[in-house]
């Protein structure tokens, strides 16, 4: 079926990065962060358009692209992290840029690359959309042209970008090669028919997949980008990297994963389970001896990386109702870390816009000077450290239970020993807001109110997740069932 | 509702307090006693209708995180064996305020740290589901690491550190422990596990076992894993001390009874004998440690870790009396200990040193404080018609046909004790008069009298009068016995 | 056929080819008049020497003209088969295209209107 009312959301979207642009161009006197108003109008629209395509029958288009409760769960998220961090760059971009446009529509066409990404049932057209959100990016992470370290980062985020993509379509087409077919669905059925003697060819396909969508999602050994990335981005950029562009990558794995290639589990859960646990392990140690601030978080969203990994490898390791409750947990866990991310975030750009250090260092009084950011930082950094009564608590807990529930009790109880090497160095970005004095001449000042407010209200969300994840978890758990509706087919033919 | 009421109306008190305006940053040690008399009122109305052998009462439960393979509930329930710690834990809150009044340095934010860790503290004895337990158990952690990081002396960053990732470090065993567990049985209830038990889990009983003992025993602390005792009780404030040496280390004896040896029997009967041991060991080696110390408050600190060895060897008897002895003591210990830093973090206020070489002669200049010191280092002790007597002879009595070896070593052990309590006296109380401290002054203000003289009087009720606390453990751990089976 | 009847022409061409060529070179070798002399050696014959080193800074407007030409001439594989294709294909395949180069005449108009295009 060909029904172009499908995707009336993104055309909203694509449609608003458009307009950003001819509203530069038709206006050059505008105001900087008029563009910022605008996209994130557009991005509300965008959500709220979103928002009324929740609970439709699923729809198909083509056999391509595929709208369901899972498609709508991406949708919302990247609506969300799109109006999130065009919000975050209002003033940022005001203070170092001259000419914004290009970085707001590109931000909109990569929030709409993940919802395509997070649709796609074909391997190529899954491919094209992971390239709309990349090739965004790399713009994106490389838009302060005069700094040198955010020019240093667009170029390694490129080249290994592109060695990663490279990576991805050898093994896609080593897939075409022994399936006939790109479709999800018939990759499935080629990999359960496939004659003697191709275990090798299927084996070198997906483990080049696998490195692929690793380097995406940034699990470690592939992960060697992210810090120079993380770094040298914009830092609403950072945000966006660190969140919705994760959650595009885990909306890739899952789709293909439990579709195309749940038949050949075998050959693949062993890499990822293992690769869940060198990322959570490196991410973490690699953290502790940071003291750029944006590297830390980056070493830190490696490491939950290999949390949400975990869930990927009891999707291989479970029944199809143990993986169908390891993707709930993932999308639980995706939806906990990016409302923390994002608060810390909102919290950080406050903080930075006012100071510009972005040193561990440069923390050091803040509870003293803003007693709202550094309160808002550390209740992110306790969500990420898994710690009671934030979303990180209750989402980890699920996602470990799952693992446990798929027979990894082994990974689970790694990812509890990384949560506690973790609450170590952002124990130690705490003590540097509460225990020091502030610099010199510092005072007590207000947070600005816009980023104030939007970190507040992220926090909420936080705490809410933390304290009470029933309704969150009851949409997380629809859009799991209609992942493997689709995939059920895939999943019947399991050994 | 009752029990809701209670654990989080301290925590409450604390938010209140936190959000006086900053001109009225002093009355937030009113609203901090308010919260804390209030607690303790509501806890002794609750100690007074309880009924003996009725099993748990009270409960408040709530459907909470109904994730489709399992359900977590918020359900709260107290019985014969934690009802005692919680008027324990309101008790010794109202103290720890009391002698926090002279605090000046971000005095709203110290009373709001110091009620949270009572309501975290009131959460874990009251918790009835596992996860819910847990969640209140790490909670403890946030104005703990404040407390000793902000408002404690000497390396207290160090030792707030160190606590911290002691404690969490056990947590991770714990929480594999609980998942192993609550998966293998399918529900969290600690009440449905302690009644039926758990034939098997995803990991070997055994393990879980000995994950939860791992947990538990950070907090206990037995004698490996006891090194961030000394340095959190030396370095924190005097009120956190005595919340620490008072109550939470009682979280872990509570912990092991509840859940250990409840929810798994067999292993327990497997284990008994090396909690025993390491009971033993622990009176032994925390006693010839203390003799080796100078700072009064690491003295105390290292007595603990003795003291707190008999609970062990206590619960590893599993028979009724030694059970009952082990809570006992954990009571009396709490009160006891409680009294001790009460009354030497007073003295460091007045002399600002914990040196024992540098006090000397008190009995002179604060003979009130003096006399305090003393009678809870008799108190200490073991002397007769004290807590402390009641306790150690109930678990003598109980331990030694179990174990007869352990018994004689742990009686050793509390023979040491009184060589280190009366020479420690001897050194700080009495001796030559020393000139610097001649205008320190004694205890003078009312709160300073109000919480020694509280906290003595119960150690004297609790030694003359054990059937009122007795009375209400013995069904409790009499159930618990009997799924020992022994 | 058998295998070697499917790609039996291939192989003759491919021969042939090798044939043709080697011919011609070596015939040139062999026949033409031939010279030595120091122009013939450099890079770009064109009858000027060059100057300057050979490892230069390009104008990176270079590029952006580089990238416009690039789009417009991929452009043509995507047009080449459908326009061979075109009479055969239902009708909204015309709308397709018809978004494509719109898209791309956008983008170039953009690009000319953000002064992409002036050589400063």
């Amino acid at each position: 079926m060909r029904d172009f009312t499908l995707f009336i959301p993104e055309y909203i979207a694509a449609g608003a990065a458009i307009g950003v642009l001819a509203l530069e161009l038709a206006l050059p006197r505008l105001r900087r962060d008029a563009l910022a108003w605008a996209t994130a109008a557009g991005a509300a629209a965008w959500l709220i358009a979103a928002l009324f395509y929740v609970g439709d029958a699923p729809g198909d288009f083509e056999g391509l692209l595929r709208t369901d409760a899972f498609t709508a769960y991406f949708r919302i998220l990247a609506a969300g992290a799109v109006l999130a961090v065009a919000l975050l760059s209002a003033r940022y971009l005001r203070d170092r840029t001259r000419a914004a446009g290009e970085y707001y529509g590109l931000l909109l066409m990569a929030g709409a690359g993940m919802t395509l990404l997070s649709a796609a049932r074909e391997l190529l057209t899954a491919y094209v959309a992971l390239e709309l959100l990349s090739f965004s990016l790399y713009v994106l992470v490389g838009y302060l042209k005069r700094d040198a370290r955010s020019n240093e980062a667009s170029l390694k985020y490129i080249l290994l970008g592109a060695f990663s993509s490279a990576m991805l379509l050898y093994g896609i087409s080593l897939l075409y090669g022994l399936t006939g077919s790109t479709t999800y669905a018939g990759v499935a059925e080629g990999l359960a028919a496939r004659g003697e003697g191709t275990d090798l060819a299927a084996l070198a396909a997906i483990m080049l997949i696998v490195a692929g969508v690793g380097f995406k999602v940034s699990a470690a050994p592939f992960h060697m980008w992210a810090p120079d990335a993380y770094q040298g981005a914009p830092l609403p950029v950072t945000a966006f990297l660190a969140t919705a562009s994760k959650a595009a990558g885990f909306a890739l794995i899952l789709r293909l994963f439990t579709e195309a290639l749940a038949v050949d589990a075998l050959e693949w859960r062993a890499a990822i389970a293992a690769l869940a646990a060198i990322t959570m392990t490196a991410g973490n140690l690699l953290a502790i001896q940071q003291t750029n601030l944006k590297r830390l978080l980056a070493y830190s969203s490696i490491g939950q990386a290999g949390y949400m990994l975990v869930a990927v490898a009891a999707i291989g390791y479970g029944d199809a109702a143990a993986a169908q409750n390891a993707s709930s947990a993932l999308l639980l866990h995706i939806a906990g870390y990016t409302l923390s991310t994002m608060a810390l975030f909102a919290a950080l750009v406050a903080h930075y816009n006012r100071t510009g250090d972005e040193s561990i260092e440069g923390l050091r009084g803040l509870s003293a000077t803003q007693p709202f950011l550094a309160l808002v930082i550390s209740a992110s950094l306790f969500s990420f450290a898994g710690l009671p009564f934030f979303a990180g608590f209750a989402t980890k807990l699920l996602l470990f239970q799952a693992g446990t529930g798929a027979g990894l009790l082994w990974l689970a109880g790694l990812g509890a020993a990384n949560s506690f090497i973790s609450l170590y160095y952002y124990l130690m970005v705490m003590r540097r807001m509460y225990l020091f004095d502030p610099p010199e001449g510092q005072t007590r000042i207000r947070p600005p109110a816009l980023l104030g407010a939007m970190a507040g209200l992220l926090l909420l969300g936080v705490v809410f997740i933390g304290v009470y994840p029933g309704p969150v978890f009851e949409a997380t758990d629809g859009a799991a069932a209609a992942l493997f509706e689709a995939s059920a087919a895939a999943f019947a033919r399991l050994p | 509702m009752e029990l809701t009421v209670l654990v989080f109306l301290p925590a409450f008190a604390g938010l209140l307090a936190l959000l006086l305006p900053a001109d009225r940053a002093r009355y937030a040690r009113w609203v901090a006693l308010a919260g804390a008399l209030a607690a303790l009122g509501l806890s002794l109305a609750l100690f007074f209708r309880f009924e003996n052998g009725g099993g748990f009462q009270f409960a408040d439960r709530a459907s909470w995180i109904d994730a489709g393979a399992f359900e977590v509930q918020y359900f709260l329930a107290v019985d014969g064996l934690s009802l005692p710690l919680v008027v324990l834990t309101t008790f010794l809150t109202v103290a720890a305020v009391l002698v926090s009044f002279s605090i000046e340095h971000r005095q709203r934010a110290y009373f709001a740290c110091l009620m949270v860790l009572s309501t975290s503290v009131l959460g874990v004895f009251t918790a009835m589901d596992f996860l819910l337990f847990f969640l209140f158990w790490e909670l403890e952690l946030f104005p703990m690491y404040l407390l000793i990081s902000v408002w404690g002396s000497g390396r207290r960053e160090y030792s707030a550190m160190k606590f911290v990732l002691y404690t969490v470090a056990g947590s991770a065993f714990m929480l594999v422990a609980i998942l192993a567990l609550a998966l293998g049985a399918g529900t969290f209830d600690m009440a449905v596990l302690g009644q039926s038990g758990v034939e098997s889990a995803v990991l070997p009983l055994r393990w879980v076992f000995l994950f939860l003992f791992i947990g538990f025993a950070v907090k206990l602390p037995i004698v490996p894993l006891h090194t961030w005792l000394p340095d959190a009780h030396g370095d924190a404030p005097t009120a956190v001390s005595v919340m620490l040496a008072g109550v939470l280390l009682k979280m872990g004896g509570y912990a092991i009874i509840r859940t250990c040896v409840t929810i798994l029997p067999g292993e327990a009967r497997d284990y008994g004998v090396w909690f025993a041991a390491i009971g033993a060991a622990s009176v032994l080696y925390g006693a010839f440690v203390t003799f080796r110390q100078t700072d009064v408050k690491r003295l105390i600190a290292y007595s603990s870790v003795s003291h707190m060895g008999l609970v062990l060897l206590g619960i590893g008897a599993l028979g009724t009396t030694a059970m009952v002895g082990a809570a006992y003591q954990m009571l009396a210990h709490g009160l006891i200990t409680g009294l001790l830093f009460v009354v030497v973090g007073l003295m460091y206020e007045r002399t600002h040193t914990r040196e024992i070489s540098r006090l000397g002669g008190l009995a002179r200049q604060m003979p009130l404080l003096a006399a305090g010191l003393a009678f809870a280092g008799f108190a200490s002790v073991g002397l007769p018609a004290l807590a402390g007597f009641v306790a150690e002879v109930t678990i003598f009595l109980g331990a030694f046909q179990a174990y007869e070896w352990a018994v004689i070593m742990a009686i050793f052990g509390v023979v040491l004790s009184a060589g280190y309590i009366l020479w420690t006296l001897q050194r700080v109380v009495f001796g030559p008069v020393r000139p610097e401290w001649a205008g320190a002054g004694d205890q003078r203000h009312w709160w300073e009298h109000a919480s020694v003289a509280g906290l003595a009087a119960l150690v004297i009720l609790l030694g003359v009068y054990p059937d009122l606390i007795m009375d209400m453990l013995d069904p409790a751990i009499g159930a618990v016995s009997a799924r020992v089976g022994s | 056929m058998s295998f070697y009847d499917t790609w039996a022409a291939i192989l003759i061409a491919s021969i042939a080819g090798f044939i043709l060529v080697f011919t011609a070179l070596v015939g040139a070798r062999l026949l033409g008049p031939f010279a030595r002399e120091r122009g013939k050696g450099v890079s770009y014959e064109c009858g000027m020497l060059p100057t300057g080193r050979n490892w230069s800074q390009v104008h990176v407007r270079y590029y952006l003209f580089a990238i416009m030409f690039l789009i417009f001439d991929v452009e043509t594989i995507f047009i080449f088969p459908w326009a061979v294709t075109f009479l055969d294909l239902p009708g909204f395949v015309f709308w397709y295209m018809f978004v494509f180069i719109t898209v791309l005449g956008a983008g170039l108009l953009y690009a000319w209107r953000r002064g992409v295009l002036e050589w400063r």
